[in-house]
């Protein structure tokens, strides 16, 4: 039977389908019911032992199978000496025969073998502290509860009366209850990874504990790849985040809740609902995609990552930084791997746990901008000093002139929105087999107004995970649905938008009412005639018009695992990945004034789905040869990738509409398709190798090939090494008391990258629409259309794999019994051959711009973490601060080394990437005389801005533009505090940064003095009798191009936030108890993005960007909106 | 036990596989193994034509600027970009400045690919050279725009087979101008003087460039650099084709109603009803949606039925005044090619008179515009005109003709000419109104003939430069005088500037004396 069902796994797997395999895991779980627990208990086990302490007995058992001890010392009296013998014998019967003289229990559950006092009584595994009946003592009972810091319960925890041998351990909510001989006991409360602590019961009946994790980061283990390994033993560069304090961001995204919490990580963000995030690791490494990849439960997840995924699934979070960490992910670990691991489901019965909260957005600040008769003025003003008439509207002594509407864009259109987040999941298992499932509902509605459109998001999550073992096999799988609905902010398809949502808000001009029921749809806007600007209702285009974007997304991936050999296993890994997307688009007939008018109703609805699937083989063997230990993996990688996407449009629809196709002008119907494929394959390896927990070093090496690239340039070959060195494990070096834990560690290597978005960069092709008219009578209208066909884009074929070279020193330091743990780490990372676009002469005549290895860049940095963790009584304290700094310096761009210019930004060699640029101004012209003295500026007028003459050429033009600051900060930092005491919790959050420029470009915009909305500064502008100013005269036509970049806008981007504060309650078991349906019940209040600390004169200097060569340029990124949240944490 | 893991093995070897990389675009065919037929030929040389359309070139960006800096119009638009061409206060990095160098250098790509393949190709040769001749014509167009708007710029004539050939040097305008010459002059011997008997797909097909159209635009550039004589000829040569005609009514050449007619020279051409739906603006890569109509007519339309971003100037509208026709009637060329304010003009079948006031300040373009044809020009859809633009009519080559034999001392020979043109629309004969003028009284008088039959068609601002008129401070305090946009005229601005972007891209290349 067995023979046969392993040649079915065998053929299945060989097919590479996916299904069979999914199917075949089905028919495995059932057949997997074979106790487990019984095989561990059958294993044959060697030892011989002579008056050994019984602890070490135990750890020589452990070695010989997979299964840990789980005792309390004091209670079995695990340092008595015993001697063993058992030659080939059942571990069964050495358990008994050494356990049953001691009257010590044993019994396994999960991968522990528990042992407990025997009592006489039927032995529950937590029961074993009761009292026997005969006790000479007089018992008081006292009860309790033990939570780690984060107000968790802690399953296990051994508590002992002081100098006895009576105790009990915690259940499953962290409660015990103990009858102790005397209410001035003292309890002594240990467990595994937290530091011990002695109380006083204090004639108290009952005691919540809260423990802390001791030195637990050294000892944690850290998944690093195909692999994990304990802190103390890491080589590379791994950044561990607290899940607790990420948990603790209401957002439907991961990336943009490490923002803060991890040095080295940057994540800039903006508030609008179901929007991207850039996240960075180490600054810039790409030219196109700097997100780093995400794998989650050892799967590289490729499309957008972080974006379909609950956050409340996450077991633990790391980072890895540099090229040996990151190496095993190669070709995809460019910028950087956030590793992801899920909460999987534990032997018991079912579990079952709710949290959710819900809470209240807005948008935490409002501009100053001028109301309807400093408009009026400022425009007045601009059209006077352009020679132009005065707008009807605008003029007193007109009968247009509009005098009794006066609407603020901003608080006519901003509101507060909801977020709400709530998540069930249900686990348990049994020894062999465990599960976990989990639904998640998101919901976010935006902060600014707009019926159907208003931009909102929400998303549903239901998640599986399973796994299990059988023999030498384990196997198990993961899946996840998620649905999800965006409403976009929309702009009008045949007007593109002149800004973004926030820009047209606060141009839109105080004399148009928000409602306005003489035109069509029912919405104001501007009459071309008497008011001349040409400005967007934001809050009637959302009401009108719809966009939206649905994706559902299926990720499923299935592992077996082999272990024929004692720690030799292979590893299969299948995964698959798909999106789903549909983008409708609808823009109904409406009149929102001048320009905004459209006559045609207009519809495109595209489907598209994309996928990856990926096959990962590896092979690992770990031995240990006395002081050597040696870990070996090597394996190989296949992934696909694959695009999908068809393209309806109609126009022509007439009310009442339906957004159907076929319902419009069928004449104006077409459709548009296509696909792209990527394939990539891989051969890694790996060595770890360990002294005697002194010496590490770590070498990795792997070879790449990418379908993106020419046969030429298609395979790449990339290489790490790292080492560390132990040094608190040194025996000749003896560190003073206070140095608990010292370590060295350095690594250099390479990684290639071909994350660029073109699949098919280096050919090029033949576009079939390049197609024209002709007519076919002289003197009649009659055309038709003519086919046209040509190359209309350019293409490199000599592309080639960009390469990121990595150096990483760092020093680790654990002080005062590792309570207080330091990192510093130094890094220098080398970019080279960068995949980029960078502009080519229009003289080429191409439509594209085609991607070349355009540059190379270096990023280097220092970053710091300290964590403190420390309790004192009932009170626990926790200090985690990091902080990092970047530097960034272009080497190299293109063959000719021509700079590129962002938005107001220049990127060039030996300076950074989008550094802001512009003109330096030197005050205003007063009159013709200063005009004519200062170098030539064709259109200047008095009352024009001066710019520096900066080339000296007495003439000023685009030569004359310089550097006027770092859109990088020089420092980012983060610190969390929190501190819990008894059933109360507490936490802060801030985070910053320090020394970046931000240009504001909607300031720009606001003050640009034309016929759109006013920032109120611009009141301030200059005329003959009002020189002593800094604001030039508005100007219609802006002649002088005050309007221009320069460092009238470049502003400090320097900031600190509040960016969470949370308190939290646990409700007593005790009372809980009583309910016979709670077991646990934690609630809290919490605030993000209560309070920021800057200069910055826009809404928000925490903003969204291209990130890259305009990366300091904010043009009305969405504002982060200020929320108020309540929580439910319940456990049945 | 441990059997069934070896199963695995061959899997994991199986899983490198490179054969696996070579994957091909599914969706468009890749340029390798294009060129192959003659439908490869003729498509291709039919893609050509597509960057006249696109919104830098005809479909609107080269209006504003052939049109805004005369000064025939003028610009109020609230957009800077239109507002600031005919101001000579252009952004150098902004649209208007690089929009139409855009269109026309994809034009030349196309063009130098067409002519760098076909020959290669084994095909009809009389096929074959029409499609090279209209190739070599259009590529010689857009090198004729590039030095006539931008001055000095580069001549690309290969195809840069990777990044490194992407930096072609700057030349000055003399040279660009002698490429469009060399360019012409294979057309006009390459093209036929119609299309209406060869064989081949074009059989039949009206709107690409002919031998004469060829010959047109060869003495335009001729012209252009002053070489009066050869461009003489080339005149002489189209009239002498004898195909070519004014059209009765003057108005015909600017409607939907009669495209392609017998004045119409080489005319560019535009439908409401023939292509996609979507706006093909470009720059970006040509896409199955495009319309292919447009944007001049809603961008120079009145307000209220259109954007009203470029307007006539007074200047324009009272010199129509200066002359009745033989009749006593007003010149029915005004009413063609504006709106103003007279108790009988309608806009859009609306009175003006109740629409704009009795307001003479108030003029409007009406020439190529949808006036009398659609309630307004944002009907059914904004930018979607389909007027045909006469890029050159017969019109042209009897002025350009006559003026040529001034230039050359023929100044009696040229008043037959005029006349054709002028009695057109009824105005009395030349040679009894003004008889024996000198030569330079007849340059006088063909600048107000052309200042009239081409009013709002972009010739007027070529005319002020080729004409000298900028350096003579005389004739620029009376274009300051006519139309206050030449108060910010700078030395050198006459040409637009160079877009910033492409400067900033390819080094060694000068920004315009003046910007």
């Amino acid at each position: 039977m067995k023979k046969q069902l392993s040649r079915q796994i065998a053929i299945a797997i060989m097919k590479i389908s996916l299904i069979p395999a999914l199917l075949l895991m089905l028919v495995f779980c059932s057949y997997a019911s074979d106790s487990r627990g019984q095989k561990l208990l059958d294993k044959k086990v060697n030892l011989q032992l002579v008056d050994e302490e019984m602890r070490n007995v135990f750890t020589a058992l452990e070695k010989q199978i997979d299964a840990k001890f789980v005792y309390s010392p004091e209670i079995i009296g695990a340092s008595r000496k015993v001697s063993v013998e058992a030659k080939d014998k059942q571990l069964s019967k050495v358990l008994s025969d050494l356990l049953e003289a001691l009257n010590i229990n044993y019994e396994l559950v999960d991968n522990y073998i528990v042992l407990s006092k025997k009592t006489g009584k039927s032995p529950g595994y937590h029961s074993y502290g009761t009292i026997p009946d005969n006790s000479p003592y007089a018992y008081v009972k006292i009860g309790g509860r033990v939570v780690n810091s984060t107000g968790q319960p802690l399953e296990g925890v051994s508590v002992v009366v002081k100098g006895t041998n009576i105790g009990t351990t915690t259940n499953a909510n962290g409660e015990f209850s103990l009858n102790v001989p005397d209410p001035q006991s003292t309890l002594v409360v240990s467990y595994i990874g937290y530091q011990g602590q002695e109380i006083p019961v204090a004639d108290k009946t009952y005691l919540p504990i809260a423990l802390t994790a001791e030195n637990s980061q050294l000892n944690d283990v850290v998944v690093v790849g195909y692999g994990t390994v304990k802190k103390s033993d890491l080589t590379g560069s791994v950044g561990v985040v607290n899940v607790g304090n990420v948990e603790k961001v209401a957002t439907y995204d991961v990336a943009r809740s490490l923002q803060g919490q991890v040095a080295g990580v940057t994540v800039q963000g903006s508030g609008e609902p179901g929007g991207f995030v850039n996240i960075k690791i180490r600054g810039i490494s790409s030219l196109n995609d700097n997100n780093p990849l995400f794998v989650i439960d050892g799967v590289p997840i490729v499309n957008e990552a972080p974006y379909d995924f609950p956050m409340d699934d996450i077991e633990s979070i790391q980072v890895l930084k540099d090229a040996s960490a990151g190496a095993i992910y190669g070709s995809r670990a460019a910028a950087g791997v956030i590793i992801i691991t899920t909460k999987k489901g534990r032997s018991g019965p079912v579990r079952v746990k709710y949290s959710g909260y819900i809470g209240a957005q807005n948008m935490p600040k409002t501009l100053p901008l001028t109301n309807r008769q400093q408009y009026q003025q400022i425009t007045t003003q601009a059209e006077k000093n352009a020679g132009l008439p005065i707008a009807a509207a605008n003029d007193p002594s007109n009968a247009a002139y509009i005098s009794n509407t006066n609407t603020d864009w901003q608080k006519a259109a901003f509101k507060t929105g909801v977020i709400q987040d709530h998540n069930l999941n249900f686990s348990g298992g049994t020894e062999a087999t465990s599960y976990s499932m989990s639904l998640n509902y998101f919901d976010q509605s935006a902060t600014i107004k707009g019926g159907p459109g208003e931009p909102k998001y929400n998303r549903y999550n239901a998640n599986a995970s399973i796994q299990s073992k059988a023999g030498i096999l384990s196997f198990g799988g993961r899946f996840a649905f998620t649905e999800s609905h965006k409403q976009n902010i929309t702009y009008p398809h045949l007007h593109p938008n002149i800004g973004n949502e926030i820009v047209d808000l606060d141009r839109a001009i105080p004399t148009v009412p928000v409602n306005d029921p003489k035109r069509l749809g029912g919405f104001g806007g501007t009459d071309e005639v008497t008011q001349k600007a040409i400005v967007l209702n934001v809050i009637g285009m959302n009401n009108l018009m719809n966009s939206y974007s649905d994706r559902n997304r299926f990720l499923g991936n299935s592992w077996l695992e082999l272990e024929p050999v004692k720690n030799l296993k292979y590893r299969l890994n299948l995964v698959y990945d798909r999106t789903e997307t549909r983008d409708l688009f609808f823009e109904p007939q409406y009149d929102l004034g001048w320009y905004y008018l459209n006559n045609t109703a207009y519809l495109t609805d595209s489907r598209g789905a994309q996928y990856t699937a990926l096959v990962e083989n590896t092979l690992s063997y770990k031995f240990t040869l006395g002081q050597h230990r040696i870990d070996l993996l090597a394996g190989t990688t296949y992934e696909k990738d694959d695009l999908q996407n068809m393209t309806g449009l109609e126009s022509g629809f007439n009310p009442p509409y339906y957004l159907s196709f076929g319902t419009g002008d069928p004449t104006t119907a077409s459709v548009t398709s296509g696909e792209q494929r990527a394939t990539m394959s891989s051969f890694l390896g790996r060595i770890n190798y360990n002294y005697g927990d002194r010496y590490l070093i770590t070498v990795n090496a792997r070879r790449d090939g990418s379908s993106k690239f020419s046969p030429e340039h298609r395979w790449g070959n990339f290489g790490s090494v790292a080492g560390a060195w132990n040094i608190s494990n040194e025996k000749f070096i003896h560190l003073p008391d206070a140095v608990s834990f010292l370590k060295l560690r350095g690594g250099y290597g390479t990684l290639g990258n071909q994350n660029f978005p073109s699949y098919y960069a280096y050919t090029t092709y033949i576009n079939s629409n390049a197609s024209y008219l002709f007519g076919n009578t002289p003197g009649s209208g009659n055309q038709y259309l003519a086919p046209g066909s040509i190359q209309t884009q350019v293409a490199d074929p000599t592309l080639k794999w960009e390469t990121k070279t990595t150096s990483n020193l760092a020093l680790d330091l654990g002080l005062l019994n590792n309570t207080l743990l330091f990192t510093a780490e130094y890094f220098v990372n080398t970019d080279k051959d960068l995949i980029a676009q960078p502009p080519i002469p229009l003289s080429v005549g191409a439509t594209n711009t085609p991607y070349v290895n355009a540059a190379s860049l270096r990023n280097s940095g220092i970053e710091f973490t300290v964590t403190y963790h420390k309790t004192f009584g009932k009170l626990a304290l926790n200090i985690e601060a990091n902080a990092h700094t970047l530097k960034n310096k272009v080497l190299q761009l293109g063959g000719t080394n021509d700079p590129i210019y962002g938005a107001e930004s220049k990127t060039e060699v030996g300076h950074e990437v989008g550094q802001i640029y512009g003109y330096v101004t030197e005050g205003i012209f007063q009159n013709t005389g200063d005009i004519q003295k200062h170098a030539i500026q064709p259109n200047a007028a008095p009352g024009d801005l001066k710019f520096r003459d900066i080339d000296g050429n007495d003439t000023i033009n685009a030569l004359d533009q310089t550097y006027l600051g770092s859109a990088i900060p020089k420092l980012y930092y983060g610190l969390n505090l929190s501190l819990s005491y008894g059933a109360w919790d507490a936490s802060v959050f801030f985070q910053g940064n320090e020394g970046n420029k931000i240009v504001n470009g909607l300031y720009q915009t606001l003050m640009a003095g034309q016929y759109t909305n006013h920032y109120i500064d611009e009141l301030n502008y200059w005329t003959p009798t009002h020189a002593n100013t800094n604001v030039p005269r508005p100007v219609i036509g802006d002649p002088n191009g005050n309007d221009g970049p320069s460092d009238r806008w470049v502003q400090s981007g320097t900031y600190v936030k509040l960016q969470n504060a949370q308190l939290g309650y646990n409700f007593p078991t005790a009372k809980l108890n009583r309910t016979h349906v709670f077991k646990s019940i934690r609630v809290y209040v919490s605030g993000q993005n209560l309070l920021t600390l800057t200069k910055y004169k826009g809404y928000d200097p925490d903003i969204i960007s291209d990130g890259l060569f305009s990366r300091g340029f904010d043009y009305g990124s969405f504002p982060n909106p200020r929320s108020y949240m309540v929580g439910l944490q319940v456990g049945f | 036990m441990t059997k069934y893991f070896f199963y695995i093995i061959p899997f994991i070897a199986l899983a490198g596989c490179s054969k696996q990389l070579r994957q091909t675009n599914p969706n468009q065919e890749t340029a390798q193994v294009f060129w192959k037929t003659s439908a490869d030929a003729y498509n291709a040389g039919n893609s050509v034509y597509g960057s006249l359309i696109l919104d830098g070139s005809y479909m609107r960006f080269t209006h504003v600027i052939l049109n805004t800096r005369g000064d025939d119009a003028t610009s109020n638009s609230p957009w800077n970009e239109i507002y600031n061409c005919g101001k000579f206060a252009l952004d150098v990095n902004g649209f208007a400045a690089q929009a139409p160098y855009t269109a026309y250098y994809q034009g030349v790509f196309r063009a130098n690919q067409v002519i760098e393949n076909v020959p290669k190709i084994s095909m009809d040769t009389a096929l074959r050279d029409r499609i090279l001749g209209q190739a070599y014509f259009l590529r010689g167009l857009y090198f004729f725009h590039l030095a006539s708007i931008y001055r000095n710029v580069p001549i690309p004539l290969t195809i840069a087979q990777s990044s490194a050939g992407y930096y072609v040097h700057q030349s000055p305008q003399d040279s660009v101008y002698g490429q469009a010459i060399a360019d012409f002059t294979q057309a006009v011997s390459l093209l036929p003087v119609s299309y209406a008997n060869v064989s081949g797909p074009d059989q039949g097909q009206v709107g690409r460039a002919t031998k004469g159209a060829a010959m047109a635009f060869l003495g335009k550039t001729y012209l252009f650099i002053h070489q009066f004589t050869l461009a003489a000829q080339q005149f002489l040569n189209v009239i002498d084709l004898g195909i070519y005609s004014l059209v009765p009514n003057y108005h015909d050449n600017f409607t939907d109603q009669d495209e392609n007619n017998a004045e119409s020279i080489f005319e560019v051409q535009f439908s409401r009803t023939v292509g996609g739906t979507a706006d093909g603006w470009g720059p970006n890569d040509p896409d199955a949606t495009w319309g292919k109509y447009e944007a001049r007519a809603v961008t120079f339309g009145p307000r209220n039925f259109a954007y009203g971003d470029v307007q006539p100037t007074k200047i324009l509208y009272s010199e129509f005044l200066q002359e009745k026709t033989a009749g006593g009637a007003t010149d029915p060329r005004l009413y063609a090619t504006m709106f103003y304010n007279t108790p009988t003009m309608t806009v859009y079948g609306q009175s003006f008179q109740t629409t704009f006031g009795k307001n003479d300040s108030e003029v409007f373009c009406r020439k190529y515009e949808n006036d009398g044809f659609y309630p307004n020009e944002f009907t059914p859809a904004a930018f979607q005109s389909g007027i045909n633009y006469r890029m050159i009519r017969y019109a042209d080559i009897l002025l350009y003709y006559a003026e040529c034999l001034n230039e050359t001392g023929q100044t009696a020979q040229a008043y037959p000419y005029i006349q054709q043109v002028r009695a057109r629309v009824g105005l009395p004969d030349l040679a009894t109104v003004h008889p024996n003028m000198t030569q330079q009284q007849m340059r006088d008088q063909l600048a107000h003939e052309r200042f009239l039959e081409f009013g709002l068609e972009g010739r007027r601002f070529e005319d002020i430069v080729r004409w000298g008129w900028l350096q003579d401070p005389a004739k620029l305090a009376m274009l300051q005088a006519r139309d206050p946009e030449f108060n910010t005229y700078f030395p050198g601005r006459e040409y637009m500037p160079i877009p910033l972007a492409d400067i900033q891209a390819n080094p060694g290349e000068l920004q315009n004396p003046g910007w």
